[in-house]
């Protein structure tokens, strides 16, 4: 303690016997010598060398980028690891260093040492970098490519229209660019992540009285807050929100129904087989649920219809405000998908009621998830020859 | 002992003293201090990214 | 135009007849000494399974099945001469008179086989000059480029997808909707089941054999047809056909077999067999139904919770509509089949848990709507739909169908659409109010009789003016009905352009035929397994392409190039950048799902296992709750009476299932008086339609007297003094051929068999190849498509319908010409 106060005490005075100017000199180059010190050694953290140093770098990650077009291409520019990964303005350098804090405190207590590890680890390392990503508006990305620099004639036009609606929000690359220099990791049960990628997840906030459109077959609730299902909505389907509480909207929706069994399915318009929900039997015998309103005789079954309204909540999410961006989607599946074994019809040869008898009979060889499989089916049918009047 | 003599002997101590002081500040203190200030700042921004969303460059 | 050049040069010296492709050049000297030097074993697969192959000096040495092909087909033994025969294109060529006058040329010499060989260049710019020419005069109807086929196996070479994709870059043009195989029952099935069902997975096989008690294979021959499949097959079928058999043995399961021929299914299942008269299996279907309803055993709650339009089936069903009543009585005089067996049928079919599974033959001729709708009424009554070993499949015979599915994702293909957002060169969709789309079997009828209209599945459809048409890997002149008809309608074509790897009769009627080269000479992937989807298949290049063929990208990049689309054609990519992205797009397809290894790890151990799938009942879901899991049908019921198909008022299939008089009818029906021999003109044992008739030493170890042969009835073939191993001709109205007789007692009374694929060789009436132009010229091979009627199954489905064709036979005493089928073009030289 005493040398503390001695150390005061001959701080506190002026220098009686160092001169000034041996001061400041000292001060002026122990400052080199200390600020290039310090850049040498963040410098050199910033070197690949340094990051594969580490076995679990050099043995996955390292590994993987090697057969990305971000390793090896035409142009012969490629990518190192602190390109992506350090953030090149020196405030964010700085805080990514000290984030990278607990990279030494992993690599000391060997949080990701062997692959298996490392795979368990894999998501939640990758989040936390796409996290990061996302923050930096993908800034790391943006240093090399650039919106304004990009040749939109070059790109096919379904690449253009996704990356010139990118480039207007000046959208973060990672949102749909992942898994590009390393493995993706396996995220679980997805479900149809490349259409959501294209039309997006939907607002955050919904304006009540306003028109949306199903992204994906959502379940619906009787409440607010209950878990009870009431039924499902299908994908594509045009949806009034009337209010919002919590992550929940209240939806109406507006539809036909036949009149057998149940009359638990709500379709499109009258005589039309176009699915807009499915309700439980408990949905349809609780009092007040289906709203019934005039029948009509359907000529060509002979079967009862009725029109029907109801009012049901789900999720808050998966509700995006235009219906074409998910036809573009399903016009572009069903020409690559079902080309594989012959020349896709065309969207007007059947009319909508005959659709889905072509399409289920043959999706046997066609790789689509159920989402984009009820997608694909009600695109084709809302651009039939019943709604499209066409020569064929 | 002269009064001339404890004079020398108090300016030798202090000599050493300052030195002493002066190593220890620039060998020792101020690149912890320098450090920690910037270490300080990048956590600041890397919290300020993390709660706040954007942040400054 | 370099053409006129060109030509100068071939007209100053007098036409020679160089000679037609040496037969008699070793194999070995028709191969190029492949790239790689390995001998070791390598992948590949094909329609007819998945093999192995070993190579000696650069040339295929041996073919052996793949190892996890248990059941691999007598067929490999046919591979090799797939790649090594005299039918091989070996250079570019024309047809010699489009070569002088182009497309003022004169059509009737076309088939006459004189051509003249060209350099890739020549035949492209000419090929484009054509499509210029069209496109300029006509419009896109003036071009069909849409009547496609079988292909090879391989989704990155796909012949198909690069011809239409590279003629798309150029214009527009009509295509087609449906198929042969199936035409009609993919048409009628979705009014009444909700799906085309025919290419659908169905029920698996052991659900199959652990719950049915009697199986009905009606008109089905699955032992042979599954010995091919639309991806590499691997025959896992096989296994549960071997099962059954065992089944039937311990007489745990009955199969009863409806045909009129007794088929290679039943010498192997030694199962039951009924024969009925051809082409009356609806009036049988009637009976059944009549004896099930006036005796009560009908299942009455599944019909009304499942179907609809019963009631105003059964007044037909009973008489009340047409004054008939469709008593087993009535059925025995048009089908003969004793009334007591139909009894006894009906009742075992309601006895225990019964599964129909049909074959496609039946819906192959007029009115062939009507046997499948009416087997679905038939199975409703039974009222077994959606229970396993129950209810009806249309595909068991087909692709793997029944063997349960691996569930991973499927590689995709080269894109067959040109890419989003480009615009063809000729920018026109103006098809002049004809339709831009024609059922598949109407093309000759609209080349015919350009701006006829004519009724297709409740819509008109008015028939462009076509003047050229564009075949790639797809053979027409095989599978269309009618060869006489089809010479008049080609007469009337400017440009005919053939891309094969063999000379085929649709390659002889063509005026520019391009060489591809075979699966064995390019590198490509392929499922293994068909509808299992068992795993995923690297066909690797065994031998380099010969002589001057390349393969269909190859082809079509070139082609693209002259367009000055090249770049837009391959996404700047080259055969292998589009392997590992259809490999790669699989993978990601399968993650978290299948593991498959990288790219190189694949194509070095030659496959991927996605190993075996779960067990599955078709319809089971619209058993379980048809409100929620509706069919695909108007009402979502099955309907037995169709009101949409009432109300189109077609006179040839009317609002349910109905027997109908066919336009020829052997055993006493219309027609029989002059010609009174019913042809069947099955799916073949040793071929995939036409492809590997070519294979000669393949073909020799099945062919007659070099012929194909056609199998006779004893007695019939007593009658007209004619034995085994004679020669055959084989006449009507429409035609005449040649074949081979085997006589067996396979085949009844008033029966004979003529496979399908059998090459078209005609020839004139001194023998020679160039007389093969002449309308009814003698096919010289056995063709049995120079026999049958070129006309729609109906105002529904327009289908082909080949299997409504009389013809007779005698013993063939005059000269006996070559068989002109497989030994190339008469090479016109300098």
């Amino acid at each position: 303690m005493k040398w503390l106060i001695n150390l005061w005490q001959t701080l506190n005075k002026p220098a009686k016997y160092l001169t000034l100017g041996s001061i400041s000199l000292t001060a002026f180059v122990m400052g080199i010598i200390f600020w290039g010190g310090f850049n040498t050694a963040l410098q050199a953290t910033n070197t690949e060398e340094f990051c594969i140093s580490c076995h679990s770098m050099e043995s996955k990650p390292y590994q993987e980028l090697q057969k990305t077009v971000h390793w090896s291409n035409h142009s012969g520019v490629r990518a190192t690891c602190p390109d992506c990964h350090v953030p090149h303005s020196w405030g964010r350098k700085i805080a990514r260093k000290m984030e990278a804090s607990s990279d030494v405190w992993g690599w000391f207590f060997q949080t990701v040492n062997t692959s298996e590890k490392f795979e368990s680890k894999r998501l939640e390392m990758a989040t936390r970098e796409w996290g990061r990503f996302d923050r930096d508006d993908s800034l790391a990305c943006k240093n090399c490519h650039n919106y304004d620099s990009m040749k939109w004639e070059d790109m096919s036009k379904l690449a253009q229209k996704q990356m010139k609606r990118a480039a207007e929000k000046d959208q973060s690359c990672v949102d749909c660019h992942k898994g590009i220099a390393h493995t993706l990791p396996d995220m679980g049960t997805a479900r149809a992540p490349e259409l959501i990628a294209e039309v997006g997840t939907g607002p955050s906030k919904f304006n009540d009285g306003q028109t949306y459109f199903t992204a994906l077959t959502k379940p619906l609730f009787f409440s607010a807050k209950g878990d009870v299902e009431a039924g499902t909505l299908n994908v594509a389907t045009k949806v009034n929100v009337l209010e919002s509480k919590g992550s929940r909207v209240k939806v109406a929706i507006k539809g036909w129904r036949k009149k057998i069994g149940a009359g638990r399915v709500i379709y499109f318009d009258f005589g039309i087989n176009m699915l807009t929900a499915q309700l439980s039997k408990e949905a349809v015998k609780t009092e007040g649920v289906i709203k019934g309103f005039e029948e009509k005789e359907d000529d060509m079954t002979g079967l009862k219809w009725q029109r029907v309204e109801t009012e049901l909540w789900t999720d808050a999410e998966y509700l995006i405000t235009e219906q074409q961006p998910l036809w573009d989607y399903a016009r572009d599946t069903f020409r690559t998908s079902c080309s594989v074994c012959h020349t896709q019809p065309d969207e007007a040869h059947f009319d909508a009621n005959t659709w889905p008898g072509m399409f289920q009979g043959m999706i046997a060889f066609v790789n689509m998830d159920q989402d984009t499989q009820a997608l694909v089916q009600k695109y084709l049918q809302q651009h039939s020859s019943t709604f499209v009047k066409k020569e064929h | 002992m002269t009064a001339k003599q404890t004079d020398k002997e108090n300016n030798e101590k202090t000599k050493r003293k300052e030195l002493k002081a002066l190593g220890f500040i620039i060998v020792v203190l101020f690149p912890i201090l320098s450090v920690f200030a910037i270490g300080g700042y990048g956590l600041i921004i890397w919290l300020m990214q993390v709660f706040g969303g954007a942040s400054p460059h | 135009m370099k053409r006129r050049n060109f030509l100068k040069g071939i007209l100053a010296t007098s036409f020679t007849l160089v000679s037609t492709a040496s037969v008699l050049t070793p194999l070995s000297a028709l191969a190029k000494v492949g790239a790689k030097n390995r001998d070791d074993w390598l992948t590949t697969g094909s329609h007819f399974g998945a093999f192995k192959i070993k190579r000696k000096n650069g040339v295929i040495d041996q073919v052996k099945p793949f190892d996890l092909d248990k059941y691999p087909t007598d067929m490999i033994n046919g591979i090799k001469g797939l790649v090594y025969n005299p039918s091989r294109i070996r250079y570019p060529m024309v047809r010699l008179d489009f070569l002088l006058k182009g497309h003022k040329s004169d059509t009737s010499q076309r088939g006459d086989f004189r051509f003249v060989r060209v350099t890739w260049d020549q035949a492209l710019t000419l090929f484009k000059q054509s499509l210029d020419e069209v496109q300029t005069n006509y419009g896109p109807s003036g071009l069909h480029a849409g009547q496609t086929g079988w292909r090879a196996t391989g989704q990155l070479h796909s012949s198909t997808s690069h011809m239409q994709r590279a003629v798309g870059m150029h214009g527009n043009f009509v295509k087609k909707i449906g198929d042969y195989s199936t035409g009609a029952g993919q048409t009628i099935l979705p009014y009444v089941l909700g799906s085309t069902e025919v290419y659908a997975q169905g029920t698996s096989w052991p659900l199959i054999l652990e719950n049915a008690k009697t199986i009905v294979l009606w008109a089905n021959d699955p032992y042979k047809n599954l010995q091919v499949g639309w991806n590499a097959e691997t025959h896992e079928s096989f296994e549960y056909l071997a099962q059954l058999k065992e089944k039937v043995k311990q007489g745990k399961i009955r199969v009863i077999s409806i045909d009129p021929v007794a088929s290679k299914t039943q010498d192997y299942l030694g199962c039951e067999k009924i024969y009925v008269n051809p082409q009356t299996d609806v009036a049988l279907m009637l009976a059944i139904a009549y004896e099930l309803y006036t005796n009560n055993l009908h299942d009455k709650d599944f019909i009304d919770g499942y179907s609809l339009g019963f009631d105003r089936f059964v007044p037909y069903l009973t008489g009340e509509e047409d004054g008939i009543a469709k008593t087993v009585e009535w059925a025995e005089k048009i089908t003969a089949v004793p009334a007591d067996v139909i009894k006894e049928l009906a009742k075992t079919m309601v006895a225990g848990r019964t599964q129909l599974l049909m074959g496609w033959c039946i819906q192959r001729q007029q009115h062939g709507e009507q046997p499948y709708w009416m087997a679905a009424v038939l199975a409703t009554m039974i009222g077994q739909i959606g229970l396993p070993g129950g209810g009806i499949s249309y595909g068991h015979h087909y692709s793997s169908i029944g063997v349960p599915s691996s569930g991973a994702a499927a590689p995709g293909a080269f894109p067959r659409n040109v890419d989003e957002g480009q615009k063809p060169i000729f920018d026109n969709n103006d098809f002049k109010g004809a339709s831009s789309t024609i059922p598949v079997a109407r093309w000759i009828d609209a080349i015919l009789a350009p701006g006829k209209v004519i009724d297709a599945n409740g819509a008109k459809v008015t028939y462009p003016d076509i003047k050229m048409m564009i075949f790639s890997g797809n053979n027409p002149w095989n599978h269309h009905q009618d060869r006489n008809r089809m010479k008049k309608a080609f007469h009337k074509l400017e440009c005919v352009v053939s891309i094969d790897i063999n000379w085929t009769a649709t390659c002889r009627f063509s005026d520019i035929v391009l060489p591809a080269c075979t699966t064995l000479e390019r590198n490509d992937i392929d499922i293994y397994g068909s509808y299992a989807n068992r795993g995923l298949l690297a066909m690797q290049k065994m031998v380099e392409p010969l002589f001057d063929s390349l393969s269909d990208y190859e082809i079509f990049t070139r082609f693209a190039r002259i367009l000055g689309k090249e770049k837009e054609y391959t996404r700047d990519m080259n055969e292998f950048d589009w392997l590992t992205k259809l490999y790669n797009d699989c993978k990601k397809a399968n993650e978290g799902k299948f593991a498959m290894p990288e790219f190189e790890q694949f194509w070095q151990d030659g496959y991927v296992h996605f190993g075996e799938g779960k067990p599955w009942t078709r319809h089971a879901a619209f058993r379980e709750d048809p409100e929620i899991n509706p069919l695909g049908t108007p009402s979502g019921m099955i309907e037995i009476h169709s009101r949409k198909i009432e109300r189109y008022q077609y006179d040839d299939c009317k609002g349910h299932p109905t027997w109908m008089e066919k336009s020829e009818r052997s055993h006493g029906g219309p027609g029989s008086e002059k010609h009174p021999i019913w042809m069947q003109s099955c799916h073949p044992d040793k071929r995939l339609h036409s492809q590997m008739c070519e294979s000669k030493e393949y073909r020799q170890s099945y062919s007659v007297q070099d012929r194909e042969p056609v199998y006779l009835n004893p007695e019939d073939a007593r009658h007209r003094g004619i034995k085994n191993g004679d020669v055959v001709r084989v006449f009507n109205d429409r035609g005449q051929l040649l074949a081979g007789a085997v006589v067996s007692k396979n085949y009844p009374k008033g029966v004979i068999r003529i496979q399908e694929g059998a090459w078209y060789g005609p020839v004139g009436d001194d023998g020679g190849v160039t007389g093969g132009a002449e309308i009814g010229a003698l096919c010289s091979y056995g063709d049995p498509n120079t026999l049958t009627q070129d006309i729609g199954s109906s105002k529904l489905a327009q289908a082909c319908s080949a299997y409504t064709c009389l013809v007779d036979y005698e013993k063939f005493t005059g000269k006996l010409p070559q068989v002109t089928s497989f030994s190339g073009p008469l090479e016109i030289g300098a």
